[in-house]
């Protein structure tokens, strides 16, 4: 059964022109003029209870207004939202107190506290009972490593351990749903794997349902089944993870720095399309050459210091969809 | 390398051109505040039988210029101390040019533009609605302007020995909204020097006060003749030597505070 | 403690609330305890500033507009003591600006409690409120002695119902600033700037000031009721005006309030359907 369904959302911002000079400053004040801004258009999809969904778009395609309208900070401008069969806007104080939200770049935690202050006083709003509390602390213990820096001042933790502490902060009341908008922004490997593996953990053992944004791709190949991606606030594709691998195309590139000058000879099955003396960006398809065959080539060759593999980037896979969608019409 | 100051000195300018907004409110904000001190020394004149030394138009006319300019003299200490805590400041050191010469010529900037956009206007109508005492003499209008620039150069050398104080203590409110208090009551704005209680005038002649707005006044209304003027001028410059020797001794000092803890 | 426990019965009633997180604000605020007291002392010393001036004019002339020293140092800590209770209550109304454009609107709309009661629980200004508090009961209890007020219960219940309103007038002007902000950006220093001005104009006794200058702290800001007609009140004074005033004070302040209070609610709502 879908617990969140969205039925041909819009959402229009009118944004007050700026005029100029005093007369037009004192304009402003009085009779203030309007621009509208379509930021999301007719966008539907439904998530079933359980299921962990990507949701994903360049910088600017309406995530964040999607997921504002999704928690009840917004209400459509028209169009229908309707999430665990209450109305987010309408019924907010009811139903925020069962969802769990994560803003990535804000942080809920009270900066000049220790991180437990803030816990705290989120188990007197949510009202958590404190056997839950208890409970749900031992486990962000557990897997977030929490306990090292529980008892820290917000502000003295690393940006990694902030948004540790932030989504253990969002799921303190047992959600039945959470939103995390932009959980891994500006982390380090293995501070997005931690919290990568922490999420699939709450969404395996507790069916969480979870909905994710970010504009890193790996994100999703990571941990989840399911991929919305929109741009321009519109959707532009909703399905598996596997099926957008397949439509954002099979070319890769393999970069290749060497510890010495070195000129590279063709390699078959790959086109050389970038070489100076210290670097090489070999172009291959995934589908007729294995990433490791290729690798272990230019291992044995050349005195190697560096090997990429460069993932398209989320800007360029909404390309490929985009013109993949107008061929087809 | 004189451009330079200019330069900054004609941003500042703009910059606060560029809220023209705020200008309106900066205008009513100064407007409002001669009317209220005004009604009050025309509501306390009338109160009394006999007559005061000081006649009720020389007090206006103190309320009308010391109230309006304090209004314009107000240095942004807090943006200097903040570049000291955040350690942006090393890039201003890197910079070819003297640092406390910058922090002047913003000054400078933004005393100018509140002077010319803001305080002007308002004066001009407080002195159409309150009226004014003449200067006391031609040559006095000149010294008038030229110990009001010396007002402002105090008032400068103090803000920046707050700034620097945040080289040693993270925050400078407290420091700032002290320093700040003692202006309004001791600096001749807002009790003119002739209601001062005699205890309260013996500290005020020994301080870098009284070389504040109590100097200017006492010559555009013509309190002081003859060689005091000169005596009250150089008053004024000796403070603005000894704030800035001790601003730059600050400043050294927390230089070298700097290079060893790493901006 | 047993799993009887229905789940989502703990919920803290809102007066509890507000003190956990008021205990959270002093905690965080006395966490750089030199600091926090050194501020308290110089928000003190700034507002003394203010007070000692009038006091030395005072002590120059007998009175002004018929109001003596006391008596104007009287009609000042109104002021004080409103302005002190109001903060503590209404801090996140003061800083609404950042509390927009920094996006913590949102953080307070997805928490299942009330947007004004999180505004006003979670943003306290109790820097403020110790400087202002402790000139507005230090001048009080002085002034008070010195005019030779006798405290009787009616007089004691006057002064508190009208604190209250004072209270509630400031308050009311802080949400509907907040309101304006929602509306025209951030327009609204405009507002503040007439707001600040007031403050300046309600330390004297009314019958100083020419009309224009009355109108504005009897018809914009309506601070001659948070100060004004009350100490008059309390000092048996009318200078001239209709000796009801004094108790439409009490009116005035839930009634703004009130028109306030729906403002909000609509702004809210507006916040919502516009986003910002």
């Amino acid at each position: 059964m879908a617990i969140l369904e969205l039925t041909e959302a819009c959402k229009t911002y009118r944004i007050v022109q700026r005029q100029d000079g005093i007369s037009g400053a004192l304009k402003n004040l009085f009779v203030p003029r309007y621009r509208d801004i379509q930021a999301v258009k007719r966008i539907s999809f439904a998530i079933e209870a359980g299921e962990m969904v990507g949701f994903i778009g360049p910088n600017g395609a309406g995530k964040s207004t999607t997921i504002k309208l999704l928690t009840g900070v917004l209400v459509p401008t028209s169009g229908r939202v309707q999430v665990l069969g209450l109305s987010p806007f309408k019924d907010r104080k009811r139903y925020v107190g069962r969802i769990g939200v994560v803003f990535g770049q804000r942080t809920q935690l009270w900066w000049d506290l220790p991180v437990s202050d803030t816990f705290d006083l989120l188990r007197k709003i949510y009202g958590v009972p404190p056997q839950t509390y208890r409970r749900n602390l031992e486990l962000f213990d557990d897997i977030l490593g929490l306990a090292d820096f529980r008892h820290q001042l917000a502000r003295q933790l690393s940006l990694g351990q902030r948004m540790r502490a932030d989504i253990a902060a969002a799921l303190l009341h047992d959600p039945e749903l959470v939103f995390l908008d932009e959980p891994t922004i500006g982390l380090d490997i293995v501070a997005k794997d931690k919290i990568r593996g922490f999420m699939q953990h709450i969404n395996a053992e507790r069916g969480v349902t979870m909905l994710l944004t970010s504009h890193d791709m790996q994100d999703m190949e990571r941990t989840c089944q399911r991929v919305i991606v929109i741009d321009k606030g519109a959707l532009l594709y909703d399905g598996s993870v596997s099926g957008l691998a397949s439509l954002s195309g099979s070319r890769r590139s393999l970069i290749v720095d060497f510890n010495v000058h070195t000129r590279c000879e063709p390699i078959s099955g790959t086109e050389l399309i970038q070489e100076n003396a210290l670097r090489a960006r070999f172009s291959f398809d995934r589908g007729s050459m294995q990433v490791h065959e290729l690798v272990s080539q230019v291992a044995k060759k050349y005195d190697i210091a560096d090997m990429t593999i460069e993932e398209p980037s989320i800007e360029s896979v909404v390309k490929t969809i985009f013109s993949a969608q107008q061929a087809r019409l | 390398m004189k451009g330079a100051y200019i330069e900054i000195a004609r941003k500042t300018l703009l910059e606060g051109l560029a809220f023209r907004v705020n200008t309106l409110i900066g205008i009513l904000d100064t407007v409002i505040l001669i009317a209220v001190n005004v009604a009050i020394w025309k509501a306390v004149y009338a109160s009394t039988g006999t007559l005061q030394t000081v006649s009720l138009e020389d007090t206006i006319t103190n309320t009308l210029f010391a109230i309006g300019i304090s209004q314009a003299f107000w240095m942004d200490e807090y943006s200097i101390a903040h570049k000291i805590r955040t350690g942006a400041i090393t890039n201003d050191i890197l910079r070819p040019m003297h640092f406390g010469g910058m922090i002047l010529a913003a000054d400078i900037g933004r005393a100018g533009y509140r002077l010319l956009v803001e305080f002007l206007p308002a004066f001009v109508i407080c002195a159409l609605l309150f009226g004014l005492s003449a200067p006391a003499s031609a040559l006095a209008l000149p010294l008038f302007v030229l110990s009001m620039a010396m007002s402002f150069l105090v008032l400068h050398s103090i803000g920046l020995i707050m700034s620097y104080i945040s080289f040693w203590y993270f925050n400078i409110f407290s420091f700032v909204t002290i320093k700040n208090a003692a202006v309004l009551v001791l600096s001749g704005a807002y009790i003119p020097y002739w209601f001062m209680p005699d205890w309260m005038m013996a500290f005020v002649r020994a301080s870098p006060f009284q070389a504040i707005y109590s100097a200017p006044m006492s010559i555009w209304l013509g309190h002081v003749n003859g060689s005091s003027v000169l005596y009250g001028l150089a008053k004024q410059a000796l403070w603005i030597v000894a704030l800035q020797l001790c601003a730059q001794a600050l400043w050294v000092l927390g230089r070298r505070k700097l290079a060893v803890n790493g901006g | 403690m047993k799993k009887s426990t229905p789940e989502r019965t703990c919920s803290m009633n809102p007066v509890a609330l507000y003190f956990a997180y008021g205990s959270l604000s002093l905690k965080a605020l006395f966490a750089f305890r030199i600091d926090a007291v050194l501020r308290t002392l110089a928000v003190f010393v700034r507002e003394f500033a203010s007070v000692i001036v009038v006091y030395l004019i005072l002590q120059r002339f007998p009175d002004l507009g018929g109001w003596n020293m006391n008596e104007v140092l009287f009609l000042f800590s109104f002021l004080f003591l409103t302005y002190a209770i109001m903060i503590a209550l209404f801090t996140g109304f003061r800083d609404f600006d950042m509390i927009v454009n920094s996006g913590k609107l949102d953080l307070l709309l997805i928490r299942p409690r009330g947007t004004m009661f999180q505004l006003m629980a979670y943003n306290s200004d109790y820097l403020a409120t110790l400087g202002h508090g402790a000139v507005g009961i230090t001048l009080l209890v002085w002034s008070a002695q010195a005019v030779g007020i006798v405290w009787n219960p009616a007089r004691v219940a006057f002064l508190l119902l009208t604190l209250v309103s004072g209270v509630l007038i400031q308050g009311a002007i802080f949400v509907a600033f907040s309101c304006l902000s929602l509306w025209f950006g951030k327009s609204g220093n405009v507002f503040r700037a007439l707001y600040r001005n007031s403050r300046k104009i309600a330390g004297y006794p009314l019958s100083i000031f020419p009309d224009a200058v009355r109108s504005i702290v009897l018809y914009i800001m309506p601070f001659a009721f948070v100060n004004y007609f009350p100490a008059a009140w309390l000092l048996g004074k009318t200078d001239g005006f209709w000796p009801g005033l004094p108790f439409l004070s009490w009116l005035i302040g839930p009634l703004l309030f009130a028109l306030a209070y729906v403002l909000w609610r609509f702004s809210l709502l507006r916040y919502s359907s516009t986003g910002h």
